[in-house]
């Protein structure tokens, strides 16, 4: 069975997704530390490090499956720790953190890594449809078809590499094109419901990977920690070859 | 059919996250749904000459204050990029009794329309520094 061969992998991805997402909090913090935080004095580089490797040696516990709720934990509150000291929502670190929150409970309390597996499915679907409400609410089923999303991807046409600049303003300037982006990325949000059906998950998970890599490429946004725990749980099992034979 | 996990973990955190709004680990994933039906955008540009530079090349800026960086009204998505370039300036301020650098950086945005097909840039400058090439 490709799920039991492949049976680490989830936890490698998430592992990478949670470093990731670490990482990406720990320099914005470390760029523009907060002056009024009670803990200020620990955003300094030797703290951060010291945290980062403490993070690495949890992740590795993790997927080694060894004290996997304590080093869970751990890695939990370490992102809790920097996520406090952003100035806004840094939303690449939230897919792998709410993965790794449902697992942990889950597994604790029924014993049984696949039901941990399946609630962080659970937790990851209710984020993509949390997005696609949030888009809902903001402009209804004719969200980016009035041409924000030109708009949008305009502004980005003054950035990134030429050729991706030349996209962006060529891809912008088609809003018949934009509206059906738009529409799809709505559409794909909507599927998060489909991460709850196992058998639907692969194929949901490949419309998620090209909706993530088409919004890198044309609106500079790379969630790649989002696309490789969603592929990882798509294609892999949280549960140890162990537990599920 | 799904796993009970599933749907339980799903309606506790979607419930959750619409309760709690942005507390760590819940959100809302309001992204850039919030922005609404623009139609003007603006990007913040650095100009030297008339051409668009990285502020990033750019050191010990005198004469204008990087708190005024987004003026209010701008209709700015990428507010990311102007925290940047604020922070950049923040952190490379020419010191009080230094000389003025040779260079004069226009600060502005470029208003943005999508028309017909095409796109539109108007530059509208907000103020000017005197900075050093790095």
């Amino acid at each position: 069975m490709g799920a039991l061969r492949g049976a680490r992998a989830a936890r490698w991805l998430l592992a990478a997704g949670l470093l990731i997402g670490w990482l990406e909090v720990f320099v914005e913090v470390l760029g523009a530390p907060p002056a009024d935080h009670p803990l200020a004095a620990l955003v300094a580089p030797i703290p951060l490090a010291l945290m980062t490797i403490v993070v690495v040696a949890a992740l590795i516990a993790f997927v080694a499956g060894r004290a996997e709720l304590v080093a869970g934990i751990l890695v939990l509150v370490a992102i809790a720790f920097v996520a406090s000291l952003e100035s806004g929502t840094h939303h690449g670190k939230l897919v792998p953190a709410i993965a790794l929150a449902a697992y942990l409970p889950a597994t604790a309390l029924t014993g049984d890594a696949r039901r941990g597996h399946e609630a962080a499915c659970g937790a990851i679907g209710a984020a993509y449809v949390l997005a696609a409400l949030a888009k809902l609410s903001a402009d209804g089923l004719g969200w980016g078809q009035s041409g924000s999303l030109a708009l949008l991807v305009a502004e980005r046409s003054f950035e990134g590499p030429t050729f991706v600049r030349a996209l962006r303003s060529a891809i912008a300037a088609r809003p018949a094109l934009t509206g059906i982006l738009a529409a799809g990325s709505l559409a794909v949000e909507l599927g998060g419901i489909a991460f709850l059906f196992p058998r639907a998950r692969r194929v949901w998970a490949v419309a998620v990977i090209v909706m993530h890599a088409g919004i890198a490429l044309l609106m500079g946004y790379v969630y790649l920690p989002w696309a490789l725990v969603v592929g990882g749980l798509a294609w892999s099992s949280l549960a140890s070859e162990r537990q599920i034979t | 059919m799904p796993a009970r996990a599933a749907w339980i973990a799903f309606a506790l955190y979607l419930g959750a996250s619409l309760l709690a709004g942005e507390r760590f680990p819940f959100s809302r994933y309001d992204m850039y749904a919030s922005l609404g039906d623009r139609k003007v955008g603006a990007v913040l540009a650095f100009r030297v000459d008339g051409n668009d530079v990285d502020v990033r090349r750019f050191d010990r800026f005198a004469g204008f204050d990087p708190a005024n960086l987004l003026p209010e009204d701008t209709p700015c998505s990428m507010e990311y990029a102007v925290e940047d370039a604020r922070r950049w300036m923040e952190a490379h301020r020419a010191a009080a009794d230094a000389p003025p650098g040779p260079v004069r950086l226009e600060i502005g945005y470029w208003w943005i329309t999508v028309e017909g097909g095409r796109i539109v840039r108007d530059f509208r400058p907000i103020g000017e520094a005197m900075a050093w090439r790095r």
